[in-house]
């Protein structure tokens, strides 16, 4: 049970001069509970990769599967896919539509064919999931603020349970407030065995929170692994439009100028052993 | 799924040719004249003329004719109904009877000539759009229609409108293509059903979309006014047009072409 995708490839435009590659040959897995961020640059294929994710675009050649179901053309599994895998575009709080929450929140269950006795359960358990549970359900999505829209949104998706949540730069336009907010969101619907793989062009947001980390370059994988792995690899090649995170070139120059401090991102780690180094 | 991909928008095809030089005005006076020509000609013997000249422009504009004819495709599903129409229903000799299908020999003549026509005009505006930038288009009708203003004809605002309007074009279509993909995902189905049902389900497509289009609308209004947007009054320009001798002949060549057309119908029928 595990969404697995082999040397996926995709171009848009295909067959015309404006022919461009998204993605060359893309490898990853995905397992049950995992935290998996995709990071990149602008126009590495990142969003292209989300959204082959749940198949709303096919890969051009390679293969996809999502619990042993494979996402091909004329495949007759790809609306049980979409179920499977959630997918949250950017700025999600763009898509909704209703006259209230409550509307908003059915729109997914019932376009899965949800009996109507179950929606009411699920709705309330995807509100509670993002912590909107006290929401007044007959008040105009419309009508929330920008933090709790985004979250109704995210919400929307998780009413149908999918196994796996795909979010398309999920904090972006958010506060650093409203971002660690989500993060321990997210966290959360992990420990409720949800697969969660994040696109960002965040590195040390993905290095902060996540298990797995995916860097892409202009459609390629370059690096995957757990976060220790990436940031190995990534201080051997510098990765296009991606940089190192501040704290973690610092302590490789500090190692350079002989001080012995782990290579880490993470501010606390790297100040209380240089701080043990100078005594 | 890509929805919107195989839309192409604004067909401008940048050249360095004399035609593409040419002042916008010259060049929608001449399209003008050339309707007009188009329309005064009934003689079928004096079409392949506007052939002539067709070909003549794009060489001289440095388009392939391929892509000149292209621009007629949109329409060619019209002029085939039109033609089919017209061989039909005009009535006078018949050349073949089956059924309660007639065709005669003026209906022939009649759908040639109609079909014809319809193309010509689709083409003769579209060598306009191919060789000349939405913005200068835009432009030139402002100034052509600017001697209007004082009868309370707002040319500038109407161009505004017109060069705002094409800009996001592409904008919304991607918008579009997003949301819609954003309601797919959460199972929406937007391609089954009667056309009703269909309807229906456009409705978590449109809403999104209006509220963008407003919110864009507003930002836009704003940030014009921040950079102290006040209409057309007073307004200077940063490639101002000017009218040159070249833009005057070339303008009195296609006029004179279109009289010596008109005259010619005349005198042939």
């Amino acid at each position: 049970m595990s969404l697995i995708l082999r040397n996926v490839s995709h171009s848009y435009h295909k067959g015309t001069p404006l022919e461009t590659a998204a993605l060359r040959g893309v490898s990853l897995d995905v397992e049950p509970g995992q935290w998996v961020a995709v990071v990149g640059h602008t126009g590495s294929g990142k969003s292209t990769l989300a959204q082959h994710l749940n198949a709303l675009l096919l890969p051009d050649a390679g293969e996809i599967t999502v619990d042993g179901l494979k996402a091909a053309k004329g495949s007759k599994d790809l609306r049980e896919i979409r179920r499977r895998v959630g997918l949250v575009f950017q700025y999600p709080e763009q898509q909704l539509f209703a006259e209230s929450v409550d509307e908003e929140m059915a729109f997914g269950p019932r376009n899965w064919g949800l009996p109507p006795d179950q929606i009411g359960p699920a709705v309330d358990q995807a509100l509670a999931l993002v912590d909107l549970a006290d929401l007044p359900r007959d008040r105009s999505p419309f009508a929330l603020s920008g933090g709790q829209k985004r979250r109704l949104a995210i919400a929307s998706v998780l009413s149908v349970r999918p196994s796996y949540l795909v979010l398309d730069e999920p904090t972006a336009g958010l506060d650093s407030r409203g971002r660690r907010g989500l993060m321990t969101l997210i966290d959360g619907l992990r420990r409720e065995g949800i697969a969660v793989v994040q696109v960002t062009h965040d590195l040390e947001l993905a290095l902060a929170y996540c298990d797995r980390i995916c860097v892409l370059e202009r459609g390629r994988a370059l690096f995957w692994g757990t976060p220790q792995v990436v940031v190995e690899q990534l201080l051997d090649r510098p990765v296009q439009g991606l940089s190192l995170p501040e704290v973690l070139a610092f302590a490789r120059d500090l190692r350079e100028k002989g001080f012995n401090v782990p290579l880490s991102w993470d501010p606390y780690e790297v100040a209380h052993a240089l701080a043990k180094e100078v005594g | 799924m890509q929805f919107m991909n195989h839309m192409t928008l604004g067909q401008y095809v940048p050249a360095d040719s004399f035609v593409h030089r040419l002042d916008p005005r010259c060049k929608i006076l001449a399209t003008v004249a050339l309707l007009a020509g188009v329309f005064l000609v009934t003689d079928l013997r004096l079409f392949p003329g506007w052939a002539l000249l067709l070909v003549a422009v794009s060489a001289l504009a440095k388009i392939p004719l391929s892509m000149v004819l292209r621009s007629a495709r949109p329409v060619v599903f019209l002029v085939l109904i039109t033609a089919l129409i017209h061989v039909f229903l005009t009535k006078g000799d018949p050349l073949w009877r089956w059924g309660i299908f007639t065709i005669t020999a003026e209906g022939v003549v009649m759908a040639s000539r109609m079909a014809l026509r319809l193309l010509f005009l689709v083409l003769f505006a579209g060598l306009l759009t191919l060789t000349t930038s939405p913005m200068e288009l835009s432009d030139g009708l402002e100034r052509l229609f600017a001697p209007l203003t004082p009868l309370g004809f707002p040319a500038h605002d109407l161009a505004m409108m017109m060069t705002i309007a094409l800009r996001f074009i592409p904008t919304l279509l991607d918008e579009t293509d997003r949301i819609m993909k954003a309601q797919l995902a959460r199972g929406a189905d937007l391609d089954r059903g009667n056309i009703v049902r269909r309807l229906r389900a456009f409705i978590p497509v449109l809403v999104p979309l209006f509220v963008i289009v407003f919110q864009r609308a507003d930002d836009l209004a704003t940030a014009m006014e921040a950079r102290g947007y006040r209409g057309g009054k007073g307004r200077s320009r940063l490639n101002p047009l000017h009218w040159r001798a070249r833009d005057g002949l070339a303008l009195a060549s296609v006029v004179a072409l279109v009289v010596a057309g008109a005259a010619a119908d005349r005198w042939l029928t």
